[in-house]
């Protein structure tokens, strides 16, 4: 009696053990078939290797610190004439503040010694001896910035102060704003220096990152590769559903053995798949092209963090939900990348990834309620700034997010449609 | 006569035909139902995006900034509470919500136990981005350098994490705020005050108003370039093309019905944007010229043009897709339609002008003022080239026959 028992629980095993190597083997064939399409369909490739490596290109050179092509603030400067004040007449000393405002603003630089200000002059007439407005040369030059240093600045410092310096510039413009505080903390030290003063209050700025020397595009590399994730498995599983269900592929599965929880499975371990495959592309190329030369061998290492796959698979898990949920509503595949993008590209700004939208009203509340500003944040905590409570918070928000959105779109999706 | 006659109805068919292949394919469109809703939608949420993370933002950002003050002002035994601290944090905006918002702040006083973790530890480990510590005794100090010249600077500290870029903005609220506060506390005379004043085109425009024409050309230069390629691949590839060779429509007038669906859609997609925009941030209808339509059409007429190029060198509609974006993509961070131009270092900035979409969002932003409007003809000139150039060579490589 006990032997037949043993028997059945040991055919039970069998039966189990069996069962999980047909459902492997059918989650391998469904992934080798993705790797099939994969070689043959130039989109898919675009977005696993292009399209992240294009995004790291264009921002690794925007804001990396090897960019040795800083652009100079152009600055207009229009001065009325100064003649001057001769404060000792022998030997002559002549004090002149406009000079010494003018040689104040060039000879700023940035820390590779570049200069901070491209600095050109505005006459005060034309060739025909007609008045120039700067404000108006300044829009036609389309510059964003002008001062405007008043007729013999030296003597009316002197004896009529205080005198007004006047700023022209194109409010929307960011450079302006940027060269605006620069010139704002120029006359704040001048006036000090005159009153022979000092400045009593201070502020010590602190990064909180600076014994790990951070350069501001590492901070996008995790926004990058996460978007890389969200761009495959969004449009990859939106394209390849709505075209199976256009050919009738699904209806022809239901009559196989494989189920939709193999089908399910495949899709995301291949979309898990093709995030690794980003994630290397992304990594070794900011690696090739922007910290070898610097000489810095082992970033690479440095960046490479095991907590990088949970929070890969929460991605491809999350992200191959909504692709499902996106084919839901796709009843041809021409438009499938259309619907891909409308999901995933206001997630792209939102998130914060390439905008900091911390400050920004509306957009920051938005902004908490997707998944991929948490899947990036841990990734930033994972990789970067090497701060495992906020790398754990995050990957258990994104987790949750995931499961949630893949059963929502396991049970939207149908086999036996169409 | 019978000559000038049978030119003059060779015309009239050729329109006829036009408009006739043109209305098919806007009939084909229109019942692809999430085409026409995406083609619509897509300008709507780009402009409110990109409308409130660049331009809304500008006035109505609020910076949560955290603070702690340590600071404690004793005299003998008598505590103060009106101190050097409490009053630069009045500067601030503390419980002042009018001046808060002028200055962007919402200050939030925090508590960290200093001598169980650092800031820097505390910031990371709460996700802060950036932190004002007054520490202990910082008014005693700048009470002391009133009347002793040789004190040392009463300092305090700004922590923030890099990450945020707006830590950069906020740091320098906090300057300016201390530098006002420097100069009244310690009866510093002025002699030069800055007066900043609006470029006098530009004072009754706002950013928005610049942005629009740049997010119209970005999704028509987007959507138009998607929707060619695809469409000309597919039909390509059902024969449809082919089908299409046998009936009396020639290959320029297919074109030009294809051309003419994309201007239509360019169209209602700058009606939609500019809508949206005036409805949601209040763009100035008034900077609308009428140039911009001659922008817009050779503007479709460019990506038209592109789009049957690409499709003629690369046969599926897949790879065509995948190449479209390795253009677009690019063109759009980089043409100054998102990301300000004078932001980008200066070879980017060379490498933009390879893009068509620099020189119409250089033709559209400069007929927005006067004083830029005689710049206007160059880019218009270049639009209209290219439109003329890529079109007509588009035209030309298609082929009718069967794949």
């Amino acid at each position: 009696m006990s032997q037949e028992k043993d028997g059945s629980e040991t055919r039970k095993e069998r039966k189990i053990f069996s069962n999980f190597s047909i459902g492997f083997k059918r989650i391998g064939a469904y992934i080798s078939a993705a790797l099939l399409d994969f070689k043959r369909s130039p989109l898919t490739m675009f977005f696993t290797v292009a399209y992240p490596i294009i995004l790291i290109l264009l921002f690794g050179a925007i804001f990396s610190d090897s960019n040795t092509a800083f652009t100079s603030y152009n600055l207009y400067i229009q001065s009325e004439g100064d003649e001057g004040f001769l404060i000792q007449p022998s030997p002559p000393i002549l004090l002149n503040f406009t000079d010494t405002l003018i040689s104040a603003l060039t000879d700023i630089e940035t820390n590779d010694s570049q200069p901070f200000f491209n600095i050109n002059f505005i006459p005060l007439k034309d060739e025909q001896n007609n008045i120039i407005d700067p404000g108006t040369y300044l829009e036609e030059v389309e510059g964003y910035i002008c001062l405007v240093i008043p007729k013999n600045f030296t003597q009316e410092i002197l004896f009529d102060y205080p005198t007004n310096l006047t700023i022209i510039l194109d409010k929307n413009s960011q450079s302006a704003s940027i060269s605006l505080s620069i010139i704002n903390n120029i006359v704040y030290n001048f006036n000090l220096a005159v009153n022979g003063s000092q400045t009593n209050l201070g502020m010590e700025t602190i990064d909180i990152y600076l014994g790990q020397q951070i350069e501001y595009f590492e901070f996008l590399i995790p926004g990058i590769i996460a978007i890389a994730i969200m761009n495959n498995a969004v449009l990859g599983t939106i394209n390849r559903y709505s075209y199976f269900k256009k050919q009738g592929f699904f209806r022809k599965l239901i009559t196989t053995p494989m189920k939709k929880r193999d089908v399910v499975l495949g899709e995301t371990f291949w979309q898990l798949i093709q995030a690794i495959i980003s994630i290397i592309a992304i990594l070794l190329i900011a690696w090739m092209v922007f910290k070898l030369p610097q000489g810095d061998f082992t970033w690479i290492l440095r960046v490479l963090d095991w907590k990088i796959i949970p929070v890969a698979i929460a991605g491809v898990m999350c992200f191959t939900g909504l692709g499902m949920i996106g084919a839901r509503i796709v009843k041809n595949p021409e438009s499938g990348t259309a619907v891909g993008n409308f999901i995933s590209f206001p997630m792209m700004f939102l998130s914060g990834a390439f905008f900091d939208v911390s400050g920004v009203p509306v957009i920051s509340t938005i902004s908490k309620m997707i998944p991929l500003t948490y899947m990036i944040d841990s990734l930033r905590a994972s990789m970067i700034t090497n701060n495992p409570p906020i790398a754990w918070i995050n990957m258990g928000i994104s987790l949750a997010f995931s499961v949630a959105i893949l059963i929502i779109g396991i049970l939207l999706t149908k086999l036996s449609e169409d | 006569m019978v000559k000038g006659k049978s030119i003059f109805s060779k015309i009239r068919f050729s329109f006829r035909k036009i408009f006739g292949f043109t209305s098919t394919t806007a009939l084909s469109w229109i019942k692809t139902g999430p085409a026409l809703f995406f083609t619509f939608i897509y300008p709507i949420i780009m402009i409110l995006l990109f409308g409130y993370i660049f331009s809304a933002g500008g006035d109505e950002n609020l910076y949560n900034l955290a603070y702690m003050n340590n600071d404690t002002y004793q005299v003998g035994d008598q505590y103060y509470s009106y101190t050097p601290a409490s009053i630069l944090l009045q500067r601030l905006g503390y419980q002042n919500s009018t001046l808060a918002e002028e200055l962007n702040l919402n200050l939030q006083e925090v508590y960290y136990n200093s001598s169980q973790t650092t800031a820097m530890d505390w910031m990371k480990d709460n996700d802060i981005p950036y932190l004002l510590v007054i520490p202990e005794g910082w008014s005693a100090t700048l009470n002391e350098s009133i009347t002793n010249s040789s004190a040392p600077i009463a300092n305090i500290y700004y922590y923030y994490d890099p990450s945020y870029t707006s830590s950069m903005e906020v740091r320098s609220i906090i300057d300016n705020v201390l530098q006002k506060m420097n100069i009244e506390e310690f009866g510093i005379q002025s002699f030069i005050q800055i007066e900043t004043k609006t470029t006098p085109s530009r004072e009754g425009l706002n950013y928005i108003d610049f942005y629009v024409p740049g997010i119209i050309m970005v999704t028509i230069s987007t959507s138009g370039m998607m929707g060619l390629v695809s469409t000309v691949t597919e039909e390509r590839k059902t024969g449809l093309i082919y089908k299409i060779s046998s009936t009396p429509l020639k290959k320029w007038e297919w074109s030009l019905s294809q051309l003419l669906w994309q201007a239509i859609l360019g169209i209602i997609v700058a009606i939609l944007t500019v809508l949206t925009g005036w409805v949601a941030f209040g763009f100035n209808l008034k900077s609308i010229h009428p140039l911009m339509i001659v922008a817009l059409i050779f503007g479709s007429m460019t990506f038209a043009g592109l789009a049957l190029i690409l499709a003629f060198f690369v046969r599926r509609t897949e790879a065509a897709m995948a190449v479209t974006m390795a253009f677009v993509f690019p063109q759009m961070f980089l043409s100054g339609a998102i990301f300000p131009a004078e932001m980008l270092p200066s070879y980017m900035q060379t490498i933009a002008k390879i893009f068509p979409l620099y020189y119409m969002g250089e033709a559209m932003r400069n007929m927005m003022l006067a004083s830029t409007f005689h710049k206007v003809w160059l880019n218009l000139g270049i639009t209209i080239a290219m439109g003329v150039v890529f079109f007509v060579i588009g035209s030309i490589i298609t082929k009718w026959r069967k794949e």
